[in-house]
């Protein structure tokens, strides 16, 4: 079986190498004659397919195992389309074997010439079942949390939308009875009615809030070319009276040009930059800065500094929920859906946003988006 | 009062499903000092069968005197606005009736689809009482002392 060559190590003689390296090998292998007559035959064939070598050497593939490789796309693939190819790549086969059941195996087949010109196929089998049935169950997966979440949406969009009536009849006939007893009734209902009116206002303003959280993904427009410098013009505009209120000032570097849904462009700029311009200190002027920096893989990153109250890093995850916030509203007005929107936005766009400060040092929130986006397949 | 061409105190015709929303659009007018006599209806078919006096309405004229102006809702239960606006503006008998739809929607649909339809305004409910108030307000000063109304013509009955 061995001999020693030149070199003086032994080494294996060259058949019985060939034997031990494709019975080495994991996934199933054949060898097959012009005839399609199986001349070699790996372990993890007749382990694969519970088979006997007996069984099988020497035999033609299609009447192997009761016929069960009978297949006509396999017939097709080794009798006619690789006389013409003479290699064939990952040649997918899914099939119900007597033995072993559904299988989806992997088939690489090379037609190659023996010296003395006879005609091998070697037929490589790879089971990739566990892979397909895994690939299946996470598309599923995906297609049911794209489904429960498009229900959730949906759920928020309308139970606002119901919330809103009676809340405004709250609101309209509570007004009216003030309106029309206010100075007759006792300070204390006085009191109490203007605190149930607060309230039922507060209530609306959350009830607006999950409206718009909602709309991040159930009112959309398409990803057009969107210029992130006007988008920047705009808001600051827009912010203008609460900047010179504040006797700040918003500084916006050069911005690129990105495809995205507009509108929500100058929401998530609207929140980050409002944001900047709330969270001052107190007897300190905002300076906000809006930069942005290539990123990698055609992403582009937009940067937000402020020289605001800044907060502990440890929140840094928590001010994304919904309706989080970390002052008092009598402090900071507002229900807390601002950043919460900003992150539903970003991950619409397939990007990411986070921040960092520590209290009285400021903030940074850093979006990162991508510039393009692959046209959507129809799905 | 908002008077038609000839000097006689117009109707004005309230169609809203909901109760509060009638009960809050009368109180509305009161306070914006509108004196005209107010009828109402629940839904676009009860609209239908007051204009063409049939069903409930169907008998003497005094049970459903013709309006001179129409406060129309749009989602009401059975015929909803859109679709009793379409019929009233097709009908040659009754489209001249002015027609002002008060909706909580602000949605562009439902907007430009009312003025196609025909519709002579389009008011989203305001938010607040002091709010419908005005615009309760502001439409009685409209329809009173800017616009002038077409002359009763009779309905034909259906």
């Amino acid at each position: 079986m061995t001999s020693l060559n030149g070199a003086g190590s032994l080494v294996p003689e060259p058949e019985q190498l060939l034997r031990d390296i494709i019975d080495t090998l994991r996934e199933p292998l054949l060898v097959l004659d012009a005839e399609f007559r199986v001349t070699l035959a790996n372990r993890a064939f007749f382990r694969t397919f519970l088979a006997d070598p007996a069984d099988t050497i020497g035999k033609v593939l299609f009447t192997l195992g009761a016929g069960q490789w009978d297949i006509p796309p396999l017939r097709e693939l080794l009798q006619q389309k690789l006389s013409v190819e003479s290699q064939l790549e990952d040649f997918e086969l899914d099939q119900v074997y007597p033995r072993i059941g559904r299988k989806i195996m992997l088939l690489n087949a090379r037609l190659a010439s023996h010296g003395n010109g006879a005609r091998v196929i070697l037929l490589a089998i790879e089971d990739i079942t566990e892979r397909r049935f895994a690939d299946w169950r996470l598309a599923e997966q995906r297609r049911e949390l794209v489904r429960s979440n498009e229900a959730l949406d949906e759920f928020a969009s309308v139970a606002s939308h119901d919330l809103q009536e009676p809340l405004r009849k709250i609101l309209s006939f509570g007004e009216r009875l003030t309106t029309q007893l206010g100075t007759t009734l006792p300070a204390d209902a006085q009191h109490s009615l203007a605190r149930m009116l607060d309230a039922a206002q507060r209530m609306r303003t959350l009830v607006q809030d999950v409206l718009a959280y909602s709309q991040v993904t159930t009112r959309t427009l398409p990803f057009t070319p969107t210029d992130l410098a006007w988008v920047a013009r705009e808001v600051v505009s827009d912010l203008e009276t609460a900047i010179q209120d504040a006797g700040g000032r918003v500084e916006v570097a050069h911005l690129p040009v990105i495809e995205a849904d507009a509108l929500q462009m100058r929401q998530l700029l609207q929140n980050l930059l409002g944001n900047a311009i709330k969270y001052r200190r107190a007897n300190i002027p905002p300076v906000v800065q809006l930069r942005s920096m290539n990123g990698h893989n055609g992403h582009c990153t937009l940067v937000v500094t402020d020289n605001g109250i800044g907060f502990n890093q440890d929140y840094a995850e928590k001010m994304f929920r919904m309706f989080e916030r970390l002052h008092a509203r009598t402090q900071y007005a507002g229900s807390g859906i601002g950043l919460a929107i900003c992150r539903k936005i970003v991950e619409r766009h397939g990007g990411t946003i986070a921040a960092t400060s520590s209290p009285g040092q400021g903030a940074t929130f850093t979006v990162t988006l991508p510039v393009t986006h692959a046209p959507r397949t129809a799905s | 009062m908002m008077v038609d061409k000839h000097k006689i105190p117009i109707t004005i015709l309230i169609c809203d499903d909901d109760e509060d929303d009638r009960m809050l659009t009368q109180q509305a007018l009161e306070d914006a000092h509108v004196a005209n006599a107010l009828r109402f209806v629940e839904d676009g078919e009860q609209l239908l069968d007051y204009l063409y006096q049939r069903g409930t309405f169907a008998g003497e004229m005094g049970l459903a005197p013709r309006p001179g102006l129409i406060l129309l809702d749009l989602n009401m239960p059975k015929v909803d606005g859109r679709e009793a606006l379409k019929i009233m503006k097709s009908d040659p008998t009754i489209c001249d009736i002015p027609v002002v739809i008060l909706s909580t929607s602000s949605l562009d649909d439902d907007i430009v689809r009312s003025y196609q339809l025909g519709v002579n305004s389009f008011i989203t409910k305001p938010v607040t009482f002091s709010g419908l108030v005005e615009a309760m307000n502001v439409l009685g000063k409209y329809w009173l002392e800017i616009v002038e109304l077409p002359p009763s013509i009779p309905i034909a009955r259906a």
